[in-house]
């Protein structure tokens, strides 16, 4: 996983999920708000497995958030990738996967959403439920992972396990917890889909566009989770951050997928090649790099090359 | 001690600091971001490299933009503050539409519309007192009739199909349209001629070479002295000019400017009762050292949402409580049409056509590379075109419900960039005071408690509202008269790129920051001159000609009432920021 990079000396104090849980009552609160809370937390994998699951934690949960980021790919630009295929909204020529958006999109809003580090950790301990039926992806070492599978270890134990130990998250997780938790309240069973690591890249196109309602028009299990978990002073800005967050992820999306930035060369600052949604969009036929100019000046309206004062204002 | 500080160097400031500068004075430039000085190597002008707001070259942050973030704002709604830190500030990516104001939103004016505007916030000031000013800034910069490609035929096309009359004029008397006043240097050579790059550079080609990359910076033609640029962003025209005041203004002094420094506190003490500005604290945002200077005279120009939290966290008097507040920004929107025929939507600069409707607004057609494209089609209040409309989703001339384009319907949209016009809304939108700077309360960062932009959007007044539905009908209703197949209408949420008016001039004190001379009501020597100062949303036009012509107004009233100087403007002919001796500087030293 990224570590945060959100700068300034200034920084709220952490809260551990643990404490967080103890001092707000969430479980129990969120529980009756949200209808689908556990009734305890899963906390089901023994200490002698801690170790195991402290390596395979990071890794989890970026691919949780970068599958999360891939069916959101598909849901602006479908391509033929297997995001747009489980969607059931597929293009035969590539979209926005295809562009690299998800990554894009991941490094963006990690960069650019600052939020303070005990507010990224409340909103990551708030939708880890959108997780906490979802197993660990067992791509991920191996073998290795058996013992987890055995003792039914999942995404919100790896979530736990971060949150314990305070560690700096990135924006993009509770971003992508939060448009889990959507989706799984769109459909439930989105949990076991193909897409193992994310609920919502396993909706319909048409289930995504109701997860994202949720969170534009601030549905009020939404707000109460947060509002139920935002440190002070951040209490009572959930409506408003929920349809921050939801325009921001569909445009940036959109923004990323006819971008260069899967193909950009940073050391040279060119394109490598012909970027995805260039192709896509017919925009500027064969180049790879801008054009210093086109051929297309056709001369002057009515032939004026230049205007005056009105002459209802001349000699003010 | 500086004679002036200048606090910011976007649109307004260094329009300051060159007239003083011009005038003999020590002036001192601060910009909180980075001054790019060699762009044909800085600026790559693809589209994410320079306009992600996480770490585009043409963000708002420091200059180290692969190592330190950008500096957060707090936005409680679905929108996005386009902020731009650098020497030119958003004049960086602005597409350089320079038309003057409506008449109707000065105290002068008694047309039979008059009615019409935001009559309870007019400039305290007449629109025949701001001409002389325009005049000077528009031979300044300078500012030229649009010439047109094949978007802007297609538009006028539209325009001509719903009966509009043609404008041949500066000014907006009535409902018509118009190619662009831009401040853009008109294709000469071989500039809008060609595609072959060993033809394009200065001086076989001069002015516009029509390569479309207006927001990602502009650098044409290649090898042209800076201040030869084709856009007359401030980074092209007045900034080089203040740095070789003393080469072209006989009296004239060069500015000092000062880029990579966050100015952190306007300083001020008591005398005879009243708060009286003495100078400026900043932080080097490189060395993160602490600078202070004294001044006789302080200038705000840091833009409409860093002013006033510059104001508040310097402690400043706000007896009304008027600072931040007021803030308009054109409620603007953008409608679409798919064409079946080539329209070069990628090609020439940025916009260069136009339709004014006094009292209403104004539309114009801009052209978009493909991820900018994506960014307009996604930022809507509307939800997704055929999923969900956030309880909106208006109708009208367009097709189906307004909406994000999303999915399939986006792909197709988009399969071909230079088959769409664009029409951008620009409402004739009311000051309100519930639209506002406030100071967030999230943590502060280096700078202090960062400022949280609120907009209530869907509260702006009947008069806003219905002005924004009759300029999107106008719009739909040009696209179809000019063959669109398709007509969107994306609905978007508040996307402020046009900013005004939250240190506002006016003639009540009882709603207003600035006097009629923009010197702030409660401190003496403090002066704003950016789009913040501006007293309204000026009816829709493109605000920097009118910042710029204002600024101008304000450099001479410093010079007048601090400096014991007389005014010029009128009295002399300006020197343009392309006259030879600026350019000879230029070649010597910049």
């Amino acid at each position: 996983m990224q570590q945060g990079n959100r700068g300034g000396p200034a920084r709220g104090p952490s809260i551990s999920r643990r404490e967080l849980l103890l001092r707000t009552g969430m479980l129990g609160a969120g529980a009756a708000v949200a209808g689908i809370w556990p009734g305890s937390a899963r906390a089901n994998v023994p200490e002698r497995l801690e170790w195991l699951l402290e390596q395979v934690a990071e890794p989890a949960l970026q691919l949780l958030a970068r599958d999360t980021f891939a069916g959101l790919a598909a849901f602006s630009v479908p391509g033929p990738d297997r995001y747009s295929v489980v969607q059931g909204v597929t293009s035969a020529t590539p979209g926005a996967v295809a562009a690299r958006a998800p990554e894009l999109l991941m490094h963006t809003v990690d960069v650019y959403i600052a939020w303070p580090d005990s507010y990224v950790q409340a909103l990551t301990a708030a939708f880890s439920t959108a997780v906490d039926d979802v197993p660990i992806p067992s791509t991920l070492l191996g073998g290795l992972l058996r013992a987890l599978e055995l003792v039914g270890a999942t995404l919100d134990d790896a979530l736990e396990l971060v949150l314990r130990n305070d560690r700096t998250l990135p924006a993009a997780l509770p971003l992508a917890l939060l448009v889990n938790f959507a989706a799984t309240q769109v459909r439930t069973s989105a949990v076991a889909g193909p897409i193992a690591s994310s609920p919502f890249a396993n909706l319909s196109w048409h289930e995504k566009g109701l997860a994202f309602q949720r969170i534009e028009q601030a549905a009020p299990a939404l707000v109460a989770l947060i509002d139920a978990n935002a440190p002070e002073p951040l209490r009572e800005s959930a409506s408003g951050l929920l349809r921050f967050v939801g325009n921001v992820l569909l445009t940036l999306t959109s923004f990323a997928a006819y971008s260069e930035y899967g193909v950009f060369d940073r050391a040279t600052r060119r394109a490598t090649r012909r970027p995805v949604g260039w192709e896509a969009s017919r925009y500027m036929p064969g180049r790879t790099t801008p054009a210093d100019g086109w051929p297309e000046l056709i001369g002057y309206y009515q032939d004026r090359r230049a205007v005056d004062t009105a002459p209802e204002y001349e000699g003010a | 001690m500086r004679d002036v500080i200048v606090v910011g160097a976007g649109g307004g400031g260094p329009v300051v600091a060159k007239e003083l500068a011009a005038r003999g004075l020590d002036v001192l430039l601060l910009e909180a971001g980075p001054h790019y000085d060699d762009p044909e190597t800085q600026w790559s002008r693809y589209e994410n490299d320079c306009n992600n707001p996480a770490d585009g070259y043409f963000r708002f942050g420091p200059d180290d933009r692969w190592e330190t973030p950008p500096w957060f704002r707090e936005l409680p709604q679905n929108s996005f503050v386009w902020q731009l830190a650098g020497v030119g500030g958003t004049t960086q990516h602005y597409f350089a539409n320079s038309p003057r104001a409506m008449p109707g939103v000065f105290a002068d004016y008694d047309g039979p519309d008059a009615a019409a505007y935001d009559v309870a916030h007019r400039f305290p000031f007449g629109y025949r007192d701001l001409l002389p000013y325009y005049e000077w800034v528009e031979q300044t910069l300078p500012v030229q009739t649009a010439a047109m490609g094949t978007k802007e035929a297609v538009f006028f096309r539209g325009c001509e199909g719903i009966g509009l009359p043609v404008n041949a004029t500066k000014d907006v008397l009535r409902d018509s349209f118009r190619p662009q006043e831009n401040a853009i240097l008109q294709p000469e050579g071989t500039a809008g001629r060609t595609s072959d790059p060993a033809r394009l550079l200065h001086p076989e080609a001069r002015g516009c070479t029509f390569c479309g990359f207006c927001f990602q910076g502009c650098f044409e033609p290649r090898r042209a002295p800076r201040n030869l640029k084709a856009k007359r962003s401030t980074d092209n025209s007045y900034v080089p000019m203040l740095l070789t005041a003393d080469a072209w203004a006989p009296q004239g002094r060069a500015a000092t400017l000062l880029p990579n420094a966050f100015a952190t506190r306007i300083l001020t003490e008591q005398a005879g009762g009243r708060t009286v500005a003495r100078g400026v604290r900043w932080r080097d945002t490189r060395t993160d050292e602490t600078h202070e200077e004294t001044a006789r005279v302080v200038v705000l120009s840091a833009g409409c949402t860093e002013g006033p939290r510059l104001w508040l966290n310097s402690g400043l008097p706000d007896p009304n409580g008027w600072v931040g507040r007021g803030y308009t920004d054109h409620f603007i929107d953008w409608v679409i049409g798919v064409f079946d025929d080539y329209t070069g939507n990628s090609k020439g600069a940025s916009s260069s056509a136009r339709a004014d409707f006094p009292g209403r607004g104004a539309l114009e057609q801009v052209g978009l590379p493909p991820a900018l494209t994506g960014f307009a089609t996604g930022f809507s209040d509307s939800g997704v075109r055929g999923v969900y409309d956030n309880g909106r989703g208006p109708t009208g001339s367009w097709d189906g419900r307004a909406g994000r384009v999303y999915g399939a319907e986006l792909k197709e949209l988009l399969a071909d960039v230079d088959r769409l016009v664009n029409v951008l809304v620009l409402t004739d939108d009311d000051v309100e005071a519930h639209n506002r700077v406030v100071r967030s309360l999230y943590p502060p960062d280096e700078h202090g408690p960062i400022p949280k932009v609120v907009f209530e959007h869907r509260r702006r007044t009947a008069r806003t509202l219905a002005n924004r539905e009759f300029l999107n009908d106008r719009a739909a209703r040009i696209l179809r008269a000019a063959g669109a197949r398709k007509v969107v209408r994306i609905d978007f949420s508040p996307l402020p790129l046009h900013v005004h008016s939250t240190l506002r001039m006016g003639a009540d004190p009882a709603d207003s920051v600035l006097d009629a001379h923009a010197e702030a009501r409660w401190v003496d020597r403090l002066f704003v001159a950016d789009n913040a100062a501006l007293a309204n949303a000026l009816g829709g036009p493109n605000p920097t000609l009118t910042n710029q012509a204002i600024a101008t107004r304000t450099a001479e009233r410093i010079f007048t009432r601090w400096f014991g100087g007389e005014g010029w403007v009128g009295r002399e002919a300006p020197v343009s920021s392309i006259d030879d001796r600026v350019t000879a500087a230029v070649l010597a030293r910049v």
